[in-house]
């Protein structure tokens, strides 16, 4: 794997994954209240 | 509460991520990224998802609340509560409302295609698990029934009823207990066999000398990296090939959406859950699916990937790989099909709900009969894509018909009416009661970044690529069949649209 191809598949797993979970969390943050 | 409306918000979130997250997610994303750049295509697909698809998306949820309040659930009857012009209703509504139907007719074969598969694997079906190429091919012609047109009482027949009446069955229980109670096990349960099957391909080592590393890199190293893997930015085949991708995935324009949103009760939020649904979508695409689909098939068959479409990575190449996988293969292959079995269902659904809607909406019928009469319908449009089954002409007519032009059509009508409504109505309408803040930039961004580059990008495509596909639409007696049937439920659709509007 490449140092090209190692940034661009981490750094779209970082940017989907956070985006996944801050909604996740606060859609079941305010699904509770 | 009104039994009509969602109960919780993270069961409308999670209905509408089921409903996003489908086969395109699994098996289209791989092979588009694969050939449009690898690594270097996801610069493309990231400016289309945030700066597009998410405004576009947010402005359906809000449209279809605000319908929703007013009674109107159809894909049509919340687009009757913006535009008053009839012609144009007539036009925009059926856009938007034959969508899911023609869909349909095509999405439950590829649904019992998977529930096939999944016996298959479960040694419950005359056919063996294939162990080369060549048996893969003949196994995917016997359970699609491409070789040939022709309605019998076959394995795949038998599949499709099971699919038809599971379908029927979740539709029938309604909203909240039908849809909302199964997305909210099926959704969880789809991302925990992703994460399985992943952790599988990612602790193999080794296979033939072939590293989980080279796998990877095999999937996202930018294509061309040696030369100037930049000029994939430049090229605009790949901008139409992200774009189609992030369209087709998150479902924007089909119609499904602005459904499910018109069941939101007034007091609820659209902003969150809207964003939610999209992100599930995203992460699941290229998080888990980016990760699972290639590398397995390079692991295990080697870097010749002869094909990269849906069908021939996941019926095709996929099967092979489970079979090669040593100890629990018919596990694995069990769970990969379970998985396209529950994506493909939770989309079902809701394609299903949306021509429920409409019926209810133009037709004042009570939901029972018209749910029985839209399983009617659909259920005789699978029996036409069963027996008119010969190289899958007419479902892959449908999906250019349907899945392609008129989606298009559909979204860029969306983006003007987004673009045509007051920004500060629109913002205002999006964070009625909402969980999260939306930045009013986001929503003023559709009618200066949104829907220019929409513009632009049709404009390459009608000049560049649309031509050549056209030609190709035409060549057997299937895809004629699935040309005039998509023609006439427009014409139908629309008749109906413009005489019952007011």
């Amino acid at each position: 794997m490449t140092v090209e191809g190692f940034f661009l598949m981490v750094s779209s797993l970082i940017i989907f994954t956070s985006f996944f979970l801050f909604c996740v969390f606060k859609l079941a943050k305010s699904d509770r209240e | 509460m009104a039994t009509n409306q969602w109960k919780t918000p993270l069961g409308v979130a999670l209905a509408a991520a089921g409903s996003a997250i489908g086969l395109g997610n699994f098996l289209r994303f791989p092979g588009v990224a694969y050939n449009n750049g690898g690594g270097a295509f996801i610069v493309p697909y990231l400016i289309c998802f945030f700066l597009i698809a998410i405004p576009l998306s947010l402005v359906e949820w809000a449209l279809g609340k605000k319908a929703g309040q007013l009674n109107q659930h159809s894909p049509a009857g919340v687009l009757s509560v913006f535009i008053k012009n009839r012609f144009f209703l007539a036009v925009a509504g059926a856009f938007s409302t034959i969508i899911p139907i023609g869909i349909y007719f095509f999405y439950a074969l590829i649904q019992s295609w998977c529930l096939s598969y999944m016996l298959v694997f479960l040694g419950l079906s005359p056919y063996e698990i294939p162990k080369t190429s060549q048996e893969s091919i003949m196994l995917f012609e016997q359970i699609s029934k491409s070789s040939h047109n022709g309605f019998s009482m076959s394995f795949p027949l038998l599949s499709l009823t099971v699919v038809a009446i599971a379908n029927a069955w979740i539709i029938l229980k309604g909203l909240q207990h039908g849809i909302e109670r199964f997305c909210k096990f099926a959704v969880p349960l789809m991302i925990a066999l992703a994460l399985i099957l992943l952790t599988r391909v990612l602790t193999i080592g080794s296979v033939e000398g072939r590293t989980v590393s080279d796998a990877l890199g095999f999937m996202w190293n930018p294509k061309g990296a040696s030369e100037n893997w930049g000029d994939y930015l430049l090229n605009s085949s790949v901008w139409l090939a992200a774009f189609g991708q992030v369209f087709f995935s998150l479902g924007t324009g089909c119609g499904v959406i602005v459904v499910y949103a018109s069941y939101v009760p007034k007091n609820k939020d659209v902003a969150l859950t809207g964003l939610t649904a999209a992100s599930a979508n995203g992460f699941v695409e290229v998080c888990l699916a980016g990760l699972i689909t290639i590398p397995a098939i390079f692991l295990f068959l080697g870097p010749d990937l002869e094909a990269t479409s849906s069908f021939s990575l996941g019926f095709m190449s996929l099967p092979l790989v489970f079979e090669k996988m040593w100890g629990l293969n018919r596990f694995f292959g069990f769970l990969w099909f379970l998985l396209l079995f529950l994506a493909a269902i939770t989309s079902s659904i809701s394609i299903i709900q949306s021509f429920v809607a409409f019926l209810q909406d133009y037709f004042s019928l009570p939901f029972k009969k018209a749910a029985l009469f839209a399983i009617v319908i659909m259920t005789a449009g699978n029996v036409l894509c069963y027996t008119l089954s010969l190289n899958n002409g007419l479902l892959a007519s449908l999906d250019f018909w349907l899945g392609t032009i008129t989606i298009t059509l559909s979204s860029l009508t969306l983006c003007l009416l987004g673009a045509m409504i007051n920004t500060t109505t629109l913002h205002q309408m999006i964070s009625e009661n909402a969980a999260i803040k939306i930045p009013r930039l986001l929503i003023s961004g559709i009618k200066f970044i949104s829907l220019p580059i929409f513009l632009i990008l049709m404009l390459v495509w009608f000049k560049s690529g649309i031509s050549e596909q056209l030609t190709k639409t035409f060549d057997s007696f299937e895809q004629i069949v699935g040309f005039f049937v998509s023609i006439g439920l427009f014409v139908f659709t629309s008749i109906i649209i413009f005489k019952k509007s007011k």
